[in-house]
């Protein structure tokens, strides 16, 4: 058996779109899930290469325009080596398939589809066993039944795949859970060299086999996801499997989580926020509680909305958000108010105090209108 | 504030006028015009105005008709200063401040620098309190003049524990009110900004539902799509596993369908043979009936011959007795012709005879008739016509002239002319022989008498008998015009003609009537007619022989019965005879017929005999009838053997499983042409399109949504610190209301002797309304003197609230000029009565009404 060396990649979701991006970041988006094969062409040929794998949900889903399908072949096309596509769940094969569309027919030559369940041959002694999805929900393991067809070979045998390993997923109720054991079951009788795995948007490693591998995605697709994106550079000799992890994505999604309840905290947020990189690609969800005085909040408003125009978007995860805005003497001594309108601030935090969302913002604008006086 | 002292020159009516106040109660009296309110309006000016105003209202001050300037001069204290301020406007301009008491005491101002450290010292004043602490004659009263002043407001807030509005709560208030305000309406129910931002959530929404329809749709035909190739899939492995099971059945077929196929060959030669002896039989059969054809033609022949005869037989007797009765028929008709000569003969004698008779009767009617008429003609021709109304007319004019010439003659003048002998006159140039009486007339008229050749008299009548002359002359015309006109020469000719007509024309009717009776009842012309008629009867050339018409007649009918009876029997005897003839004819042809078919049979007969003898034919179907019998053996052997290897079933179950392959084969093409159509139809969608209507739907819904729960946000929190600021603003309004009730209350019970007196205060400070034995009074409702009185004590009240500090002048300008005595006295008590560190300045016209004030400084203008 020779050496083999191959990148493998999955999910790829070309043509995603996410809702908290604005137009213009969100074109960026897209092109960068484009580009950015064009970068894992680069790498594979850094790293000796022979082909690349996609292990599934190449396209996000089959309604993608032609310009998209054949601006991404094109990027394909540029990498010069074998990519071999496998259909997942977001692009099964079947009727309506994105693969049937008229832009497949510009599909380029170095583009293989791996558009039937069983053996595609590499080279002499290289193949690929691919196990596409035929519709979104097929109802079983999609991907070991093919084993028991499988005969033994003396050619290098990779298993291109899509689903969610049962001991990945804590939904054991899922139809389409793949069995781990089985798979661990071929590595081990040697029936199968390597198993490239989509679907699950993680960078791991089988830590029985090393060979029952995720890829990541190759682009950030969403908070989850707690790296830039993520390919595996495998070089298959003999037994022997060695994954390499490379970051290649440029779009980062990241949660900050903070308390705030002083104005060094904001300085610390601030300082959170100054430490991501490649801002105009990141996208920060914020996750902030505590109390805040009301300068405190004037100052946190004005830090997040001087986020929202570096960063590609900044949005809070208001189901994690608890904020409260309770005036504090500072507040009071600036704002000067006395008579009724000291007696109504008093109230208001008491109501903010409470947890009274609305009281808290009554105090804010208290302090913007009254600070102005 | 307080002024000690106003000095006034030059100012309106004022020449020169000075007033010193006292610290507590000061009453200003003097005459109305005198120049009261000149003074307030003086010190307000020096205030106001600089000296080198020059606004109409300091030109409007100056005295009229004097070169001087209006001159003021106040000494006041305000805060810790007291100064003496003086200020002169328009000529000789001035203005001086200086200060007697206080901080900077012995400091004097000049000009602009001592207007504006003098405005500086009222900027320290409560101008609202300064205000509204004056009730001037004739001004408004109303119920809210503090609202504004900020030394009450200090005042209520020191009373009430410190709790009164600041500086900066106030601004707030108006700010977060326009926070709110952008987002609410007035009534606060959400703005057009809320609304439309709802509104383009709804927008938003709607089209997400109809990109979620859209898409949905392109999903539900993918699916669609893919139950229809998993069908066609299905069907498609069915028809391959039919199609092997067909291949089987068809081979075991094969063999079974060899074996029918033998037999059915068999079947074929046995049906073949079948034809075979069908055809010898016919044959045989044609045979027998060939011949049995020319018997049977020859028996009818000889029947026919047989009817021919006896119909010749029968025919015969009938024609011979049809001859005897058309002779005898003729002789009828001869006699009858005969007869009916005679009668017409008979006929037209009697009626020549009737014709003469009436020829001579008409000709003697038209003869008297011509008579008659010649006669009427000529006396038609000898009458003259004469009018009998004429006849009256000259008889009354000639009535009428007598009666003239009588009245005329007897006032006439008369000539009388005695003949001497029988002399011949010319009486008016006409000759006229005297008789022997001589003439005697009346003069009725100019006369002439000449006795020729020697004398000519003329007569002239009177005037009078000249006029009467003249109407007898036209009446005389008039009678002659009317006489002339009937043609008669006098009256007694018209009385005879008129009688003659008269006559002539009975005669004449008479005549005409004769005539008519002549006629009968006819016209001339009818009867001329008939005369012509009867002539031409007469004159006919028809043979007339008299006979007996009644005789010929019967005659006559005798002959035409019995031609009658015997034309029966002829036509009877002819219809037999015809009958029989057509029936013999009938037969005859048969006869001709019926032996042209013996010979016709007996040739076809002949002619087939002569092909195959009658023998022959019977060998023939003997040998076909053999053949059948050994074919249908085979055939019933071959079916035996077909039965016995089932290959029925095996041919049966092959044909209907093909049947079966075949419906298959089209249910599956018809389930690959709905895939072919359903692939056709997704691919003619928009798919990119739908799903970036669908993406963008999503991404828009997100963001109106967002920024309307933003909106929303910002929305309520300005609500409720709207609200939360007015509700505490509210209670504190109420907190410092109260000792300003409390204060009005305590003048008003005191005033009005009533312990149920009550005033009703909004939150602005205004009196909305008074309480006097449990009723409410609106203020605006209120009488004049009573309103009068309540703007007093609000002014007295807030005087006594003020801090010493705050304090201004009350000034009252002639007022309590509406209320009675009683009352007057008590507010007048209560104005005695107030502790407050406030002055008093009353201007008044009627001192008389403060008598009461004992303590109070008066000042006589």
């Amino acid at each position: 058996m020779t050496s083999v060396t191959f990148i493998h990649s999955a999910d790829w979701q070309l043509g995603m779109t996410r809702k908290y991006l604005s137009d213009e970041a969100q074109a960026r988006y897209t092109g960068a899930r484009v580009d950015t094969i064009r970068t894992i062409g680069e790498l594979a040929h850094s790293e000796g290469a022979q082909f690349i794998v996609v292990a599934g949900d190449v396209f996000e889903h089959a309604n993608l325009s032609t310009r998209d399908v054949v601006r991404a072949y094109e990027a394909m096309a540029e990498t010069r080596l074998p990519i071999y596509l496998l259909p997942g769940n977001h692009d099964p094969l079947g009727p309506g398939s994105i693969w049937s569309g008229e832009a497949h027919s510009s599909r380029p030559d170095n583009v293989t589809i791996l558009d039937h369940e069983g053996p595609f041959d590499v080279s002499p002694s290289v193949e690929i066993v691919a196990c596409p999805w035929y519709t979104k929900h097929p109802g079983h393991d999609p991907v070991t039944g093919i084993l028991a067809s499988l005969k033994p070979t003396d050619k290098t045998r990779i298993l291109v795949a899509h689903g969610m390993l049962d001991v990945l997923d804590p939904d054991k109720q899922s139809e389409t859970l793949v069995d781990t054991a089985a798979l661990r079951g071929a590595v081990r009788d040697g029936l199968v060299d390597y198993v490239a795995l989509g679907d699950r948007h993680i960078c791991w490693t089988d830590p029985e086999t090393g060979a029952i591998n995720y890829s990541g995605t190759h682009e950030s697709t969403g908070p989850r996801e707690k790296s830039r994106g993520t390919a595996l550079a495998v070089t298959l000799d003999g037994s022997t499997v060695t994954t390499t992890r490379h970051e290649i994505g440029r779009w980062l999604h990241v949660d900050i989580h903070r308390h705030v309840s002083s104005m060094e905290d904001i300085a610390l947020l601030e300082s959170d926020f100054a430490s991501i990189t490649h801002k105009d690609c990141a996208i920060v969800r914020t996750v902030l509680t505590g109390t805040l005085s009301m300068a405190a909040a004037a100052a946190l408003d004005r830090l997040l909305e001087a986020q929202t125009h570096v960063f590609a978007s900044v949005y809070k995860w208001e189901r994690h958000t608890d904020l409260v805005v309770v005036p504090d003497d500072a507040d009071e001594s600036l704002l000067g108010l006395s008579g009724f309108a000291a007696e109504a601030m008093a109230e208001l935090r008491e109501l903010a105090q409470q947890g009274d969302k609305t009281a808290s913002d009554a105090l804010l604008l208290l302090y913007r209108l009254g600070a102005t006086s | 504030m307080k002024l000690q002292s106003l000095r006034v020159k030059n100012f309106r009516g004022i020449t020169k006028q000075e007033v010193t106040f006292d610290d507590g109660v000061t009453i200003v009296s003097g005459h109305n015009e005198i120049g009261k309110s000149s003074l307030i309006d003086a010190f307000d000016y020096l205030l106001k105005f600089k000296d080198n105003s020059n606004s109409q209202i300091i030109r409007s001050c100056q005295p009229v008709g004097r070169d001087v300037g209006p001159e003021v001069e106040a000494t006041f204290r305000i805060g810790p200063e007291v100064v003496t301020y003086r200020k002169r406007w328009i000529s000789a301009r001035e203005t001086v401040l200086s200060f007697v008491e206080g901080p900077r005491r012995g400091t004097t101002l000049k000009s602009g620098q001592a207007h504006e450290a003098a405005e500086e010292l009222w900027s320290n004043l409560d101008t609202h309190l300064w205000e509204a602490s004056r009730l001037m004659q004739g001004s408004a009263l109303s119920r809210s003049p503090l609202s504004a002043s900020t030394a009450l407001q200090r005042a209520l807030d020191e009373q009430a524990g410190g709790t009164s509005e600041d500086g900066t709560s106030g601004p707030l208030m108006e700010r977060v009110t326009a926070e709110a305000n952008r987002y609410y309406t007035p009534t606060r129910n959400d703005g057009k900004i809320l609304v439309d931002a709802g509104k383009r959530v709804t927008v938003a929404e709607e089209k997400l539902a109809n990109a979620q329809a859209e898409k949905d749709k392109l999903t539900a035909l993918i699916d669609e799509l893919a139950s229809l190739e998993a069908d066609a899939a299905d069907r498609k492995a069915n028809l391959e596993d039919q199609e092997a099971t067909l291949a089987e059945l068809a081979e075991q077929a094969e063999k079974a369908q060899a074996l029918q196929s033998a037999r059915e060959d068999a079947q074929k030669l046995v049906e073949s043979i079948e034809r075979d002896v069908a055809d010898a039989s016919e044959k045989v059969a044609r045979r027998e009936h060939l011949a049995e054809a020319v018997t049977t033609a020859e028996e009818a022949l000889t029947e026919l011959s047989g009817t021919e005869k006896t119909q010749s037989e029968a025919l015969a007797p009938l024609v011979a007795s049809l001859t005897d009765t058309q002779d005898k028929i003729a002789g009828l008709k001869s006699d009858l012709a005969a007869v009916k000569k005679a009668l017409e003969s008979a006929r037209e004698f009697e009626r020549r005879t009737a014709a003469r008779l009436e020829l001579d009767r008409v000709t003697t009617l038209l003869a008297d008739y011509d008579t008659l008429s010649t006669d009427i003609a000529e006396l038609e021709g000898a009458l003259v016509p004469a009018s009998s109304e004429s006849l009256e007319r000259v008889v009354d004019l000639e009535r009428d002239i007598a009666l003239a010439e009588a009245a005329a003659s007897a006032g006439a003048a008369r000539i009388r002319i005695t003949s001497l002998g029988a002399p011949t006159i010319v009486l008016d140039g006409e000759e006229t022989a005297l008789g022997d009486d001589g003439l005697d007339r009346a003069v009725l008229e100019e006369l002439t008498v000449e006795i020729p050749g020697m004398v000519s008299m003329t007569v002239v009548p009177d005037q009078d008998a000249d006029s009467n002359s003249r109407e007898l002359v036209r009446m005389r015309a008039e009678l002659s015009q009317a006489l002339a006109a009937e043609g008669a020469s006098s009256v007694a000719d018209l009385k005879t003609a008129v009688t003659a007509y008269e006559e002539g024309t009975a005669k004449l009717s008479r005549l005409r009537e004769r005539r008519i009776d002549k006629l009968q009842g006819s016209s001339a012309e009818q009867l001329r007619d008939n005369l012509v008629r009867l002539k031409a009867v007469l004159s006919k050339p028809e043979e007339a022989v008299e006979g007996d018409i009644d005789a010929l007649t019967e005659r006559h009918e005798s002959l035409e019965a019995e031609i009658a009876t015997v034309d029966e029997i002829l036509s009877d005897q002819q219809n037999r005879i015809s009958s029989l003839r057509t029936e013999l004819a009938a037969t005859t042809g048969q006869v001709m017929n019926q032996r042209l078919a013996v010979t016709r049979a007996q040739a076809d007969l002949e002619t087939e005999r002569a092909a195959a003898t009658d023998e022959a034919l019977g060998e023939s179907l003997k040998a076909a009838t053999m053949r059948l019998t050994e074919a249908k053996d085979k055939v019933e052997s071959l079916e035996a053997e077909l039965v016995r290897s089932g290959g029925h079933a095996l041919i049966t179950d092959y044909e209907l499983h093909k049947k079966h392959v075949e419906g298959l084969r089209s249910l599956l093409s018809e389930k690959t042409s709905d895939v072919r159509v359903k692939r056709h139809v997704l691919e003619t969608l928009q798919r990119d399109a739908i799903q970036l209507a669908f993406d963008r739907a999503l991404s828009e819904v997100e963001y109106a949504t967002a920024e309307r729960d933003s909106l929303q946000s910002r929305a309520l929190a300005a609500k409720l610190l709207e609200d939360v600021l007015k509700k505490h603003k509210s209670e504190t309004q109420r907190k410092y209301i109260e000792p300003f009730r409390g204060a009005l209350q305590k003048l008003g019970r005191l005033t009005y002797q009533n312990p149920t007196f009550d005033v009703e205060i909004a939150d602005d400070l205004s009196v909305s309304g008074r309480f006097l034995d449990g009723d409410l009074i609106p203020f605006d409702d209120l009488s004049t003197g009573a309103r009068e009185q309540m703007s007093i004590l609000i002014r007295l009240a807030t005087a006594s609230l003020v801090s010493p500090d705050d304090a201004v002048p009350v000034l009252l300008d002639d007022t309590l000029g509406y209320s009675d005595r009683l009352k007057l006295h008590r507010v007048i008590d209560a104005i005695g009565s107030l502790k407050t560190a406030s002055q008093i300045i009353i201007f008044t016209a009627n001192e008389d009404r403060f008598a009461g004030l004992s303590r109070a400084r008066r000042v006589s203008l």
